[in-house]
């Protein structure tokens, strides 16, 4: 938010909006900070407990893709880490800008239906709630929600690359 | 441009920020309430500066034909942008944005750099009688080295940056 904030002044001072906003942020930035730190401790167990549950989902994308759940188990680690970055940062334009836009443009590429990455997004922000503490999790969903929103919003692909959904286990 | 900040920032992409980069994003963080009373400090010199500033300059320098309202109002514009890059502890932003544009009208229109560092040193004297002293050592690496970029001798080198 700070950075982002300075370089969009041209030739002028901080409105009043501007400078609560920023003083508002300082409030919470030893928390972030925290915040991030409890991120990238769990990012892996949170991204094991996503493919652990999307196996047994989906028993035969690993025949489509032999190497699916491991790139997304990749992916998955990488996305709450990027995640952590944008709500340590306060805002969501830079990962956006820098992350989100490309991302997608790779999930479009893959031909994953919106059904399984909705299953993916629902059961990674389920995993976060399970595992961080309440104050991480408050400061994490906002961005998580919008990362999946973002990314949950493909077009349905016309080739079968997944196979058969099951009921949640 | 990019500052010291946006550039860590643009390196972390596809990987979490490191510990020795967030060590550097809370120091700043620590020091940016200081940074925010400055630079409302200074926007509140700018509109007591722009009142007087013209008026004293005329009565100081007679002389000097150069000391208009407009170069004024262009010198007071750029003590935003010396606020602004306060604000983000990045010399290289005042340097960019304000700095090398100096340099190339000083030279261009064959000024004597004087009679700009003469308008800085006026606002210096300004501002050592209404900022506060923190505010006053924050601003004062930038005001160095505007008043150096403005030596004769520097004037060419300062092109180059």
């Amino acid at each position: 938010m700070i950075s982002r904030t300075l370089l969009r002044m041209e030739n002028r001072y901080l409105t009043g909006k501007e400078r609560s906003d920023l003083q508002g942020y300082l409030t919470t930035a030893r928390t972030r900070r925290s915040a991030l730190d409890e991120a990238r401790r769990t990012s892996v167990q949170i991204a094991d407990n996503v493919i652990t549950n999307m196996r047994r989902r989906y028993p035969q994308f690993a025949q489509h893709r032999p190497q699916g759940f491991d790139k997304g188990h990749r992916d998955l680690v990488l996305l709450t880490h990027m995640t952590a970055n944008a709500m340590f940062l306060g805002e969501t334009d830079t990962i956006d800008d820098m992350f989100t836009h490309w991302y997608k443009s790779i999930l479009k590429g893959v031909h994953l239906t919106p059904q399984f990455m909705n299953d993916t997004f629902t059961l990674w922000l389920e995993g976060m709630e399970k595992t961080f503490t309440e104050t991480t999790y408050d400061l994490m969903r906002p961005v998580a929600e919008h990362m999946a929103s973002m990314l949950s919003d493909l077009p349905a692909s016309g080739k079968d690359e997944i196979g058969e959904r099951r009921a949640a286990v | 441009m990019n500052t010291w900040f946006s550039e860590i920032v643009k390196d972390t992409n596809e990987r979490i920020l490191s510990d020795q980069e967030l060590e550097r994003i809370m120091i700043y963080y620590g020091g940016m309430p200081a940074r925010l009373r400055a630079s409302e400090e200074v926007e509140q010199l700018e509109g007591e500066l722009a009142g007087t500033l013209f008026g004293e300059l005329k009565k100081k320098f007679p002389k000097r034909t150069l000391y208009g309202r407009r170069l004024v109002q262009d010198v007071l514009e750029s003590l935003r942008t010396m606020a602004q890059a306060m604000l983000a502890d990045e010399p290289k932003l005042f340097r960019l944005r304000w700095m090398n544009h100096m340099g190339r009208v000083v030279e261009e229109l064959d000024l004597d750099p004087s009679e700009i560092q003469d308008i800085y040193a006026l606002i210096q004297e300004k501002a050592a009688a209404k900022l506060s002293a923190h505010s006053r050592e924050l601003m004062q690496p930038y005001f160095d080295e505007l008043a150096e970029s403005l030596t004769p001798a520097a004037v060419s080198p300062a092109l180059s940056r």
